[in-house]
């Protein structure tokens, strides 16, 4: 019995230690952290980079929340990860992508290329006609909908946005339907039941605003033959092209920006987004390949 | 047995209720009740999760596709590829790597205790073993995340996250089991085996290692078959400190997944209108059948002696 489980437990070891021996130096320095699958932060990422889930370099950790990414590149000096651009803190630092430093300005104004814009569509005649629409959109405009776009870690593009005022009769619509990107739709989701409580509080009367998925694509399709009163996109709408329909307005909730994060030992301020890529895909990458330089130990 | 109607309320055998007073019978047959009722709630709960998992899980295998759910090299449920190759090596060798840790320690430990141990030691590691095993497993994440994934990474390099954190650190959680059981049943074989042994001449080594080890060869191993299945579904700290990423670790320092911390990283977003969410209920009935198969030798081994 001693001597099985001696002899299977020093193969075990001798082979592990074999393995280790060979498989180490067929992968880069770079010690690449990536979100796990399914969540919205590492979509965006992937999706503003162009680069598909099966190709991407899964890297040394697929972690569950933005903390722990932080914590990984932070205590990993080769580390490079992201996260959305509100939570990146002092024990990380967040490179320049293209020259562009990461701020909430470069990332409203579209600058900084690892970001996008949160689009909505509506119709101005639909507008006109419906109450609960025309509220809700006054609502996004206002302070309170900026205060919970930036806690959902997003970028709000409305500056001196005026005190939401609710309204004093009851509305004759009570139910309207936003529908398109999933990205939008989780803070969508969380504007709308502020919203509702909000008109709840003042009125008494329950209303509601549906978010339903289908992608950006589903979003401007359904804006343009009026399907749902607001169409949401996570990308760029250009007037005229994507939307179609002449009465449809577009207004931009806010911005998304996710930062690039590496150790704060690493030399490096800035990354192009070609290399950006790179490192993303290419296992095999090291620091010096993207040409960065770390000082030499000791 | 002996049918004594003084002593029915104490000795109140099961078998001897029926000879008594009305007022013990009542009594004992409303307790009798009450634990069958027990009972079977019990294995109610058993039977509803097995039927429930397979009866969901067989099909959507058979709607992913039987070969590719088992040799599809991608775990990608976003993307639809449903292929729990590497995660089904990925636990494997975590196993192994938690058994080459715990086993020898474990088994040594266990020896110690009950052969070479004075008692005044003894009265101080018995209860260290007990308070090892309530360690909340989320709880020895964080120890290898704050502890072990350092020293890793400074060793091996990239991200501290891989095989060789994860087999460290399951080793350490598979401890209790491994010496508890194994004590037991050291300690279980009669005295005289061991008497015989050092009358015949041998040493205590000898007389412990080549009698006492293979009388209680079936309580050892058992000892490490219920290790390897807390291995095999183990889920808090391996999802922290495994990496997951769903690839066959080609070396100790790479990061993988396992079955549990797929599923536990899986379900935060998995949704329920396509295969994402029964993907990962059939990756837990294929947890389950395997933890399934461990408790069914480990029943068969218990019916030898010690």
């Amino acid at each position: 019995m001693k001597k099985i489980l001696l002899a299977v437990a020093s193969t075990v070891l001798a082979c592990g230690i074999g393995v280790a021996a060979v498989g180490c130096g067929s992968n880069g320095d770079i010690s690449v952290y990536n979100r796990e699958d399914g969540s919205g932060t590492r979509d965006a990422f992937l999706e503003l980079l162009g680069i598909e889930s099966d190709e991407l370099n899964t890297g040394v950790a697929q972690l569950s929340s933005t903390s722990a990414v932080i914590q990984g590149v932070a205590g990993d000096e080769k580390a490079i990860g992201y996260v959305s651009l509100g939570s990146v803190d002092t024990t990380v630092k967040a490179l320049s992508v293209d020259g562009v430093t990461p701020t909430e300005e470069t990332v409203a104004d579209g600058s900084y290329k690892v970001s996008r814009p949160f689009e909505l569509m509506y119709d101005e005649t639909t507008l006109a006609e419906n109450d609960l629409l025309s509220e809700f959109i006054e609502y996004l405009k206002s302070a309170e909908a900026q205060t919970i776009i930036a806690e959902e870690g997003y970028v709000s593009v409305v500056e001196n946005a005026p005190a939401y005022t609710v309204p004093e009769a009851d509305l004759s619509v009570t139910e309207i339907e936003a529908s398109g990107s999933t990205s939008v739709g989780p803070l969508m989701t969380k504007l709308a039941e502020d919203f509702s409580a909000k008109v709840k509080d003042a009125t008494g009367q329950e209303v509601q605003v549906t978010v339903s998925g289908g992608g950006s694509g589903q979003g401007i399709a359904d804006a343009n033959a009026g399907n749902t009163e607001i169409g949401m996109a996570s990308k760029e709408v250009v007037d005229g092209e994507d939307v179609t329909n002449e009465d449809v307005t577009i207004y931009q909730l806010c911005a998304d920006g996710i930062a690039v994060i590496v150790n704060n030992a690493n030399p490096a301020t800035n990354i192009t987004l070609d290399n950006l890529k790179k490192v993303y895909t290419d296992k095999s990458l090291n620091w010096i390949d993207i040409g960065v330089e770390f000082p030499e130990e000791e | 047995m002996q049918k004594n109607p003084e002593n029915t309320e104490t000795a109140g055998g099961v078998e001897s209720f029926a000879k008594v007073n009305v007022r013990g019978t009542v009594k004992e047959i409303s307790m009798k009740v009450l634990f069958a009722v027990a009972a079977a709630l019990f294995v109610l709960a058993v039977l509803t999760i097995c039927i429930y998992l397979l009866v969901d899980a067989i099909p959507t295998i058979g709607e992913i596709g039987f070969v590719k759910f088992f040799t599809d090299d991608r775990w990608l449920i976003r993307s639809e590829r449903f292929g729990i190759g590497s995660l089904v090596v990925g636990t494997a060798l975590s196993t192994v790597g938690a058994l080459v840790v715990g086993v020898p320690i474990g088994l040594m430990t266990a020896t110690f205790m009950a052969f070479y141990c004075p008692k005044w030691l003894y009265k101080i590691i018995k209860p260290l073993t007990n308070i090892l095993a309530g360690i909340p497993s989320i709880v020895y994440g964080f120890f290898g995340l704050t502890v072990i994934v350092p020293i890793s990474r400074e060793l091996l390099g990239g991200g501290g996250l891989n095989l060789l954190t994860t087999s460290f650190v399951l080793g350490i959680m598979i401890l209790p089991t491994i010496i508890s059981i194994s004590e037991n049943s050291l300690r279980a074989v009669p005295k005289p085996f061991y008497e015989g042994a050092v009358a015949l001449g041998a040493t205590k080594e000898r007389a412990i290692f080549r009698t006492m080890f293979p009388a209680a060869s079936s309580g050892v191993l058992t000892a490490i078959i219920l290790g390897m299945g807390r291995a095999i579904g183990e889920t808090a700290a391996i999802t922290l400190i495994c990496g997951n990423i769903d690839q066959i670790p080609g070396s100790l320092a790479d990061p993988f997944i396992t079955l549990a911390s797929a599923i536990a990283s899986g379900m935060g977003y998995a949704s329920t209108t396509n295969l994402e969410r029964p993907a990962l209920i059939a990756v837990a009935a294929v947890l389950l059948i395997i933890i399934l198969l461990i408790t069914t030798v480990v029943m068969l081994l218990k019916k030898k002696k010690y």
